[in-house]
């Protein structure tokens, strides 16, 4: 079983939850990959809608945007992390994100009353944890937040889906507890 | 007085976001405001760019953001522009920041998380928030000029007139124009309809009507 780690923070300080979540992956038997987006060469999705139109399910810019997306498809756990940033998430986190919509088919469908894509590949099961890092305490961003990732969930349509958010400054044993706690509530580590 | 447009799509002057900026911007020209416009993805690509951005920022007594959304929340490029105007910006004038968002949905409400990020963004930037006109179905505007876009954009011009009347007495987006901006184009139904259908032209002209729920990772799944 795959898993993906994105970083997608600036610097290191998503170190102690990226290493704590690879090692609780990899203890669960998973095939963890870890990129941290930062090193990697993703242009901005350009809105072009190219991947739906003409090269189907495929972006049209090749860098290294197109392994991240080959990584995220095929992964049974996705985990991200990053800072958070105006309530959601980092630029570097985003960017890739931004370049998934390749995933989605362009046709609509009605999801609790709204309006949705469908999914490229509805039979692939997925479970996302997404974990945010304040650099203080910030009761608006962790709203925004938690419901960003919510409302992700309702386009990547993931199997289980779980968020948390940590504060600048935790040590390593309250790291691995945050990220416990949300593998577990994603049904991914008990 | 001046406003300026910070224009968040990438697709740049063709862009929904333009459209409805610009109109915007058009109305606030005609009661003697004077306006700039900047693209964002152009302004970060230097060091030059992003130093006129802040500048433009700066400079202004009124900041329009407009962009689409992306993935829920707003375009990768709008939150480095955002970081880069919180780090540079001069501390001091709490300038009024107004932001447009509109998605390829039918509904509005779907932009609800990138306004609470625009409001938190104003905090942080120490910019004062003057609202969000949110929109939904602005494939319906596709970059057109707002006053080509035909009948089915009336509410939205009406909407962006009762702002930029607010907006030029010094007053923030009125409730009435966020009411007028989140009235769906069409039934949802019809959009479903109209959008799918463009979807298929569209692949249809580039050859690949027959490919388009091609799943080229699959394989490697497998």
């Amino acid at each position: 079983m795959k898993a993906l780690i994105l970083d997608g923070s600036e610097g290191d300080e998503m170190a102690p939850l990226r290493d704590a979540a690879a090692e609780l992956l990899s203890t669960r038997g998973h095939q963890v990959e870890a990129v941290a987006l930062r090193d990697k060469n993703i242009a901005a999705c350009t809105g072009c809608f190219g991947c739906w139109v003409r090269t189907p399910g495929e972006c049209v810019i090749k860098d290294d945007g197109y392994a991240v997306a080959r990584s995220f498809v095929t992964a049974e756990v996705l985990v991200l992390l990053t800072p958070i940033v105006f309530g959601g998430y980092s630029y570097q986190l985003k960017k890739a994100l931004d370049r998934s919509i390749c995933f989605a088919l362009p046709f609509f469908q009605n999801l609790g009353g709204e309006m949705h894509h469908f999914r490229r590949y509805p039979d692939i099961e997925q479970r996302m944890v997404a974990i945010g890092r304040l650099s203080r305490p910030d009761e608006e961003q962790a709203k925004v937040f938690a419901e960003l990732v919510r409302r992700n969930g309702r386009n990547f349509q993931p199997r289980a889906l779980s968020s948390a958010v940590t504060l600048a400054g935790e040590d390593h044993e309250t790291a691995v507890r945050t990220v416990r706690g949300a593998l577990a509530q994603a049904g991914v580590a008990e | 007085m001046k406003a300026v447009l910070l224009v968040g799509s990438p697709r740049g002057e063709r862009s929904t976001s333009a459209s409805l900026g610009r109109y915007l911007l058009g109305r606030l020209r005609e009661k003697g405001w004077r306006s700039d416009e900047m693209f964002v993805l152009k302004a970060l690509r230097s060091a030059e760019g992003q130093d006129a951005l802040v500048a433009a920022v700066d400079a202004a007594d009124l900041v329009v953001l407009s962009f689409p959304l992306y993935v829920d929340a707003l375009p990768a490029p709008v939150i480095r522009a955002m970081d880069v105007i919180v780090r540079e910006r001069e501390a001091g004038k709490r300038t009024p920041l107004v932001a447009l968002v509109n998605n390829g949905f039918i509904e509005a409400s779907q932009d609800d998380i990138a306004l609470r990020m625009c409001r938190l963004f104003a905090r942080d930037a120490g910019l004062k928030w003057w609202g969000g006109l949110a929109l939904g179905g602005g494939p319906a505007v596709d970059g057109r000029p707002l006053s080509e876009a035909g009948g089915m954009v009336r509410n939205v011009r009406a909407s962006l007139d009762l702002a930029a009347g607010a907006l030029a007495e010094g007053r923030p987006v009125p409730p009435e124009a966020v009411e007028l901006m989140a009235r769906p184009l069409t039934p949802q139904w019809l959009f479903f309809h109209l959008g799918n259908m463009g979807w298929k032209q569209q692949a249809r002209r580039n050859k690949v009507r027959g490919r388009l729920y091609d799943r080229p990772f699959a394989k490697e799944k497998e």
